[in-house]
């Protein structure tokens, strides 16, 4: 393998491990502080601190960003922190679209569970009114058959166990 | 194996370091064979990896050995314990032995890819840690 190959691999799985745990819009705003003039005109947050001092080292990012602000720059002193950096933007940007996929497929996975208990609610409340008509007579509410059509449903869905004594 | 050879018949340019390189050396009492190669000088490694030899390719000069050993008896204390032990003999560098990144596999933290930026990747696994083998590159960049 090329030690060029093995370097970039070794950033995305640094990146993996930077971003595990932590939470979407912030690393979402690391990105836009990384990827624009922001980290020239701003400081970063604490999760940016962090980040820089683990992928580019305090000095070396301190003399990057100098050098950029000069009017006529050259960052050829500097292009382990670009290369860097730009290596790092884009596995960063990759975790963040991973991370906002999985939300997606958590979110659809909800939202489908939900449906499915609205249903089943709506069923149940259906076939216990069904219950409560079948168990009325010429106007008469007879409680033992009420009671026995209402338990029926309640077994059906699995709300009570049927007793077998 | 192909023909057994000395440093000194390299020296006296009884056989060119190209061809040296499909041959085994003989330094020492061990068998140097050739492990890799830079833009100025072959790498010849022992059987059990724990030493390397380096011959320049050209023999106008010796300049790349003597400035190697030159940067490494005069960096302090500190320096070298990032560095491959080296030291000169008869010419040419005699080095402990380090496996190179591209040919270790191993994944790096980020102080370990800045340290091998900064020495133009030329660094290698001394057990769990990196140094620079080719100490003309120590920490230029």
């Amino acid at each position: 393998m090329k030690t060029k190959d093995i370097i970039t691999e070794s950033i995305r799985d640094n990146i993996y491990e930077f971003v595990t745990g932590k939470k979407i819009e912030d690393l979402i705003d690391l990105y836009n502080y990384l990827a624009t003039k922001r980290c020239m005109e701003s400081h970063p947050t604490e999760l940016g601190k962090k980040f820089i001092e683990e992928f580019f080292g305090n000095d070396r990012w301190a003399g990057y960003i100098n050098e950029r602000k000069k009017e006529h720059t050259s960052i050829f002193s500097y292009l382990d922190v670009d290369d860097t950096r730009n290596s790092a933007l884009t596995f960063l940007s990759f975790e963040i679209i991973q991370l906002v996929g999985k939300g997606i497929a958590d979110k659809s996975a909800k939202d489908r569970q939900l449906q499915k208990l609205k249903k089943e609610k709506e069923t149940l409340k259906k076939e216990l009114e069904q219950a409560l008509d079948d168990s009325v007579d010429g106007g008469v509410f007879y409680k033992d058959d009420g009671f026995i059509n209402l338990y029926e449903v309640l077994i059906r869905h699995n709300m009570v166990k049927e007793r077998e004594d | 194996m192909g023909k057994i050879i000395t440093v000194q018949d390299i020296v006296e340019q009884k056989v060119t370091l190209a061809e040296a390189s499909s041959m085994a050396i003989m330094h020492k009492g061990e068998l140097f064979t050739y492990f890799d190669e830079g833009l100025t000088r072959f790498v010849f490694s022992n059987e059990d990896r724990t030493k390397v030899i380096k011959l320049e390719k050209t023999k106008q000069d010796n300049h790349f050995n003597e400035l190697e050993n030159e940067i490494y008896q005069k960096a302090s204390k500190e320096n070298r314990e990032l560095m491959a032990e080296t030291e000169l003999v008869d010419g040419f560098i005699e080095q402990e032995f380090v496996m190179p990144i591209k040919f270790g596999g191993r994944k790096l933290s980020m102080e370990q890819i800045r340290f091998s930026r900064s020495c133009r990747n030329e660094v290698g696994w001394k057990g769990d840690r990196l140094v620079c083998f080719d100490l003309d590159e120590f920490k230029k960049y």
